[in-house]
């Protein structure tokens, strides 16, 4: 490919004069006519209007410029008018520069007029530099499957697959259990309404069994991913059911003839999901669970007895097949819905409470199930709150759920048997928003005690099978002794067991507490893994209203890759494979795993997964990485630009890197404050703290700028995760290149700066300044 | 130690922090950690002497909380602790209960908020001079110190401990 | 398996006849046991209650030593363990409030039912009881230091240990469930506020005497002699009538080891432990006057058992 020699033409914008009143305009203007590669300098009038726009289109259509370089404040609006205006006149939007000098304080009366005049043109030249090397750019359009899949068929999944279907999209929803519905299934009632939730669940599959676009695979799990958003390519396998999903109408002769029962567990029901703890006995082959949905019955095949066929024999529809085997099957979709929820903390290592020991010690979904079925005789009932929660040696959290779960169970409760007595011990009460109503009825019903203080133990009181637990009443003071017939424990919610399976699958990242990890205000639903979406308790606990909308929402942010194709900007990470190692240092440290190799075992970043940080550019040890419009070899220039002097002797000259989303923002503000922010100071706007690579720290330092300030958010804070903390875990090979250059550590500085925090980056670029002046200045400066 | 050491300061009714000048809680980290404590009451519930004298250890915390170390040091309580390790166990802000305990006797030794008994001052010299405990001599020691008093009973124990060698 | 035994005060005064049943069974288990010389005393819980240097130096001594011989400590009494447990893991963990340094991987301390359940086993013990127990319901009570607030052997629940039960069914006896196991005696209060502490001690005699117990197993020295000298006071504390023999562990292996009683230190009971032995079946003729007139007494009252509280 030829060399491209660019022609620049550089247009300058002064409305009011302001530029004219700091600086030397003409002979400004004059000087950067005769800069290398500009071809035309011009002072524009102004650009409401098509006039000057039109002199400016002129010179491109007849070749004089190929690109533009603006000086001058241009708000976002005008800035996309114009390129607008002059793609028609085939300038390509991304041959477009804009240098605000302003915002750089080169306005700025308190400074002397020379420095103000040299640090102007300094940014300007700066801006051309990079001009030089711009290159036209266009959108990429990814070829997306508007498919996607849900994993986990609970409330959550099954929303988030109503949403997506509702609005036309294929919907794979992808079930462990023979049958949706989840926890929902196991409960008793939810707050508000206290509905019964098989209504609410039965009102979501209907409505999705009405529509020809969404794919039950229950019996299944993921087992592997592959490609990209837009076209992920998923693995799953199905454990067989052994009735034939078409055949079977669940008219139940099979179960009939089935000699097996098997034995109730209190927790899980005969299938290792939930059935209810009394009523007929569960066969080996039965109805879906926990919710009978796929219609189709399903064998429990671990408990038949060998060599028995009797359901076999007994259906009359042929629907009964026990030589199935497992299966599995691929399908490619857009996005990946993740709602795998949760699992019941289990309660039996909170030892001080006898769960597991004493059988009238429950936990809170074995009370849902005891409401929905016979109550035993009961006089006083103990309810215990936070009982895994909100302890170090357990869950740390609170899991939001639990004491309005109680309250909910005390109202039915009371219903039932009126003359039941019931002590909740609590830490505190959490019912928030209008939930607040439902514990102030609960509180005032008759024979039900708030005791706040938690008891430390449970004994058998004798051989009665009751409990006897002690507590200390915290409001009064006084020792409280009871004697109860049931103990219920408001047990917390970890994250499921399929969530720590899928987590490995997907190698989507969890935090501390093992659920998926999510930019909560930026993207809630958004994993670190673009085009998968966590919905539901398998991001954190909630109850089901907050499931419901978190899956809607899910579905929402996932429509993106659902949409045929998808769009990604050009300003893409390019790996130049004559300087790439292949050290793998930019796939360990993307923050979003968007890198693969390539068939010669190069990193390549997959256009749909990336975020476009620019992380991958600091990391590279031999600045191999470049983005796009953003290229190193950019920067460098601007970097050598920045460092011709431009302030009087004795001064130290330094380049700042800024964060564009917290750093330069608080640079900029510091500027239109009118704070005394040092004229030393220059800065180059970076997507990310991260993109800083060290080889431009060093250049930086060769060329003689005497500090080097990189500024980034606020740890937890970074858009991307982990940017700004990279940059710091870079500072060690940082230091052995300052060693052999034999210049001090002090001259690169580390910094995190909030949004808003002018005043603080005054600070700290006015201190910066002063102990460089101390230390002198770089001994490579010429 | 004086059986009510911190009865004086139990008559207060208005809690107001302007008259204890020893509001600053000092350097003791397991005085510090009281801060985290959300008074759930499970050490008071765990507790096998909480109810036997005018403070639970949950209010003892509280005091803490407060910045009253004196009153939380003095407090009955805090010598009637037996160092069972009940709270310290259950508490589910990982906090050391029995230690913080043992911290305000500490406290309370060093502010000379209290002073040690006749045995206990006997007891200490013995292990620091002596070395070992000598059982024979603490438990007349005892004997003679404690209230109430049951003579015929511990002279009849006294005698069996001694026919059975167990008292040297 | 050899260790350095460290006794503590108790052992040579009060809790003598743990020292004796536990010197008659070691070699029966396999455990050879050096007595640490010159050892000096851990300090108890008036020297933490003093001043925590103070009371870390007590036992850094003794940590040392162990260091240098490289041999593992053992200890019988709780206390004592705990302390040097505390001692041992401040050293190590640097903690600035204190005068100690690490001075390199510390000994092992190790309280003696850690060692029986875990370094001997139950299967061990199971092969050498020459003389089970069965069909005598114990009631293995282990008391608060033994469990808490280091898990015994690292390992073992904090709440709901089952060591000693596991030792003692290895002896063929029966082990009864026992849910206030690990509550406190008072036993570390019995010189500063007695009548608590016998208070405590009877809800235990209570308890177990309402299981029908026919005796309890202890481990540390203060909960024996709450349970066994001060039975007749917490008797008195609460007018109920107990009779309850307490053994100490090691007593109780020398028992199913068919060791001669007097070498167990049985002698040494102030609570009668007839009943028990009787029960067992006990060819020696009965030791003392004071265990003949216990048991005439016991037999008048009708105290061997009384069930329930209904």
């Amino acid at each position: 490919m030829e060399k491209v020699v660019p022609k620049i033409g550089i247009f300058v914008r002064d409305p009011g004069g302001r530029m004219a009143a700091s600086l030397d305009l003409p002979g400004m203007l004059k000087r950067l006519g005769k800069a290398k590669n500009v071809t035309r300098v011009c002072l524009l009038a102004d650009l409401a209007g098509n006039a000057s726009l039109s002199s400016v289109a002129e010179g491109i259509r007849n070749g004089e410029y190929d690109r533009v370089l603006w000086v001058g404040r241009f708000n976002t609006e005008q800035q996309k008018a114009v390129e607008g205006y002059l793609e028609g006149f085939g300038l390509n939007k991304y041959l477009h520069m804009w240098c605000d000098i302003e915002e750089q304080g080169a306005l700025n009366q308190k400074v002397a007029s020379e420095v103000r005049e040299k640090k102007a043109l300094r940014l300007i030249q700066m801006a051309l530099a990079r001009t030089r090397l711009l290159e036209p750019l266009a959108p990429l359009e990814i070829p997306a499957v508007d498919a996607a899949m849900v994993v986990g068929g609970g409330i959550a999944g099954l929303q988030t697959a109503l949403s997506l279907v509702e609005l036309g999209k294929k919907v794979h929803l992808v079930e462990k259990e023979s049958g949706v519905g989840g926890k929902v299934a196991a409960l008793h009632r939810f707050y508000p309404r206290l509905c019964d939730p098989l209504c609410g669940l039965q009102f979501v599959v209907d409505r999705l069994r009405a529509s020809d676009r969404i794919h039950f695979h229950t019996l299944s799990q993921v087992v592997s991913i592959d490609g990209g958003p837009g076209r992920f390519q998923v693995r799953i396998s199905r454990r067989p059911r052994f009735v034939d999903l078409q055949r079977c109408n669940a008219c139940g002769e099979c179960v009939e003839a089935c000699p097996v029962e098997i034995p109730r567990t209190p927790e899980y029901g005969a299938f290792g999901s939930w059935a209810p703890l009394e009523g007929a006995p569960r066969k080996a082959i039965g109805p879906a669970c926990p919710m009978s949905f796929p219609t189709a019955f399903v064998v429990q095949r671990e408990h038949c007895a060998p060599g028995c066929k009797e359901c076999e024999i007994a259906c009359p529809a042929g629907a009964v097949n026990l030589e199935e085997t497992a299966t599995h099957e691929d399908v490619e979709v857009g996005a990946i819905f993740v709602t795998t929820g949760w699992d019941p903390y289990p309660l039996s290592r909170v030892e001080e409470f006898g769960y597991g020991l004493y059988p009238r010690v429950l936990s809170n979904l074995e009370m849902e199930r005891l409401l929905g079925g016979d109550l035993p005789p009961l006089d006083e009932v103990g309810f215990i709150q936070c009982v895994g929660s909100r302890d170090e040696r357990h869950l740390h959290y609170c899991s939001t759920v639990c004491c309005s779960a109680t309250l909910k169970q005390i109202r039915f409760l009371k219903d039932r048997m009126p003359h039941v007595r019931c002590y909740v011990f609590y830490q505190d009460i959490r019912s928030p928003g209008f939930q607040e109503e439902l514990y102030q009825e609960v509180k005032a019903l008759e024979g039900v005690i708030f005791v706040r203080g938690t008891p430390s133990t449970v004994r058998p009181d004798g051989d009665s099978g009751r409990l006897m637990v002690r507590a200390e009443d915290t409001l009064s003071g006084k020792e409280i002794r009871l004697a109860l017939d049931l103990l219920v424990l408001a047990g917390g919610m970890v994250p499921s067991r399929g969530t720590e399976e899928l987590a490995q699958v997907l190698n989507l990242p969890r935090n501390r507490w093992g659920f998926f990890e999510a930019h909560l205000q930026c993207h809630p639903e958004e994993s670190q893994r673009t085009g998968i979406y966590v919905g539901g308790c398998s991001r954190e606990p909630m109850n089901v209203s907050q499931s419901i909308d978190s899956a809607h929402r899910a579905a929402m942010e996932g429509l993106a890759f659902l949409s045929g194709t998808v769009l990604v900007s050009p300003t893409y990470p390019l790996v130049d494979k004559t300087k790439c190692d292949k050290c793998k240092r930019c796939m360990e440290e993307c923050p979003f795993a968007a890198f693969h190799f390539d068939r010669e075992g190069f990193p390549e970043p997959d256009l749909a997964k990336c975020r476009q940080c620019g992380n991958c550019v600091g990391i590279c040890p031999l600045a191999a990485v470049s983005l796009r419009h953003m290229t190193i070899k950019q920067i460098a220039a601007q970097v050598q630009e920045a460092a011709a002097s431009f302030l009087p002797e004795g001064e130290p000259q330094v380049l700042a890197f800024l964060c564009q989303n917290d750093a330069y923002h608080a640079a900029r503000a510091a500027v239109e404050q009118g704070l005394p922010v040092p004229p030393n100071v220059i800065f180059v706007k970076v997507p990310c703290a991260g993109y800083v690579n060290n080889a431009l720290i060093a250049d930086a330092l060769a060329f003689g700028i005497d500090g080097v300030l990189i500024a980034g958010c606020q740890d937890g804070q970074c858009h991307y995760v982990t940017g700004n903390q990279l940059v710091r875990k870079r500072s060690d090979d940082l230091s052995d290149k300052l060693q052999k250059m034999m210049i001090e550590r002090d001259r690169v500085r580390f910094v995190n700066l909030e949004i808003r925090d002018s005043v603080g980056y005054v600070e700290l670029t006015r201190s910066f300044v002063e102990e460089l002046m101390a230390m002198g200045p770089n001994p490579f400066k010429l | 130690m004086s059986s009510t050491p911190g009865l004086d300061v139990l008559h207060w009714r208005i809690m107001r922090n302007v008259d204890h000048p020893e509001a600053a809680l000092g350097p003791n980290r397991e005085i510090r950690e009281a801060a985290r404590c959300v008074q759930c009451g499970k050490c008071s519930s765990g507790c096998p002497v909480a109810f036997e004298s005018v403070h639970t250890p949950r209010q003892v915390m509280r005091f803490l909380q407060w910045g009253w170390a004196q009153e939380a040091a003095t407090s009955p309580f805090v010598w009637l602790c037996a160092e069972c390790q009940a709270c310290t166990v259950r508490c589910p802000r990982g906090i050391d209960v029995a230690e913080t305990m043992l911290a305000l006797r500490r406290l309370a030794r060093r502010k000379s908020w209290v002073r040690p008994d006749h045995f206990h001052e006997a007891l200490e010299a013995m292990i620091s001079k002596k070395g070992r405990v000598e059982e024979l001599r603490l438990g007349v020691m005892a004997a003679l110190s404690k209230w109430p008093r049951h003579p015929l009973e511990d002279l009849l124990l006294f005698v069996k401990m001694l026919r059975r060698g167990r008292l040297k | 398996m050899k260790y350095l035994f460290y006794p503590g005060c108790s052992l040579k005064g009060t809790a003598r006849d743990y020292e004796e049943s536990l010197l008659a069974v070691a070699p029966l288990l396999g455990l050879e046991l050096e007595e640490l010389q010159g050892w000096r005393c851990c300090g108890s819980s008036a020297a933490r209650s003093k001043d925590l240097n103070w009371a870390y130096s007590l036992s850094a001594r003794t940590i040392a030593t162990a260091r240098e011989r490289g041999m593992d400590l053992l200890m019988a009494c709780p206390a004592c363990y705990a302390n040097h447990l505390r001692a041992l893991k401040a050293e190590q963990s640097g903690d600035e409030s204190t005068d100690l340094d690490s001075a390199g991987p510390g000994p092992r301390v190790k309280h003696l039912l850690e060692v029986l359940a875990f370094d001997v086993g139950p299967d061990e013990i199971r092969r050498r009881t020459v003389r089970p127990l069965p069909g005598i319901r114990a009631v293995p009570y282990y008391g608060c230091l033994v469990t808490r607030p280091f898990p015994l052997g690292g390992v073992e629940s904090r709440e709901n240990p089952k060591a000693m039960e596991a030792i003692v069914e290895a002896t063929g006896a029966v082990a009864l469930s026992f849910p206030p196991k690990g509550d406190c005696c008072g036993g570390a209060l019995l010189f500063s506020h007695e009548a608590v502490a016998l208070k405590l001690t009877a809800s235990i005699l209570e308890q177990a005497k309402d299981l029908s117990a026919d005796c309890l197993v202890v481990v540390c020295p203060l909960c024996h002699f709450m349970l066994d000298a001060k039975q007749r006071a917490a008797e008195r504390e609460v007018r109920r009538r107990f009779g309850l023999p307490v053994l100490y562990l090691t007593q109780w292996l020398g028992l199913a080891m068919d060791v001669d009683l007097r070498k167990l230190g049985i002698h040494r009971l102030v609570t009668s432990p007839a009943p028990l032995l009787h029960k067992r079946g006990a060819r020696e003729p009965l030791l003392s006057v004071e265990s003949l007139l216990g048991t005439l007494r016991l037999r008048l009252r009708g105290a061997t058992s009384r069930i329930g509280r209904q």
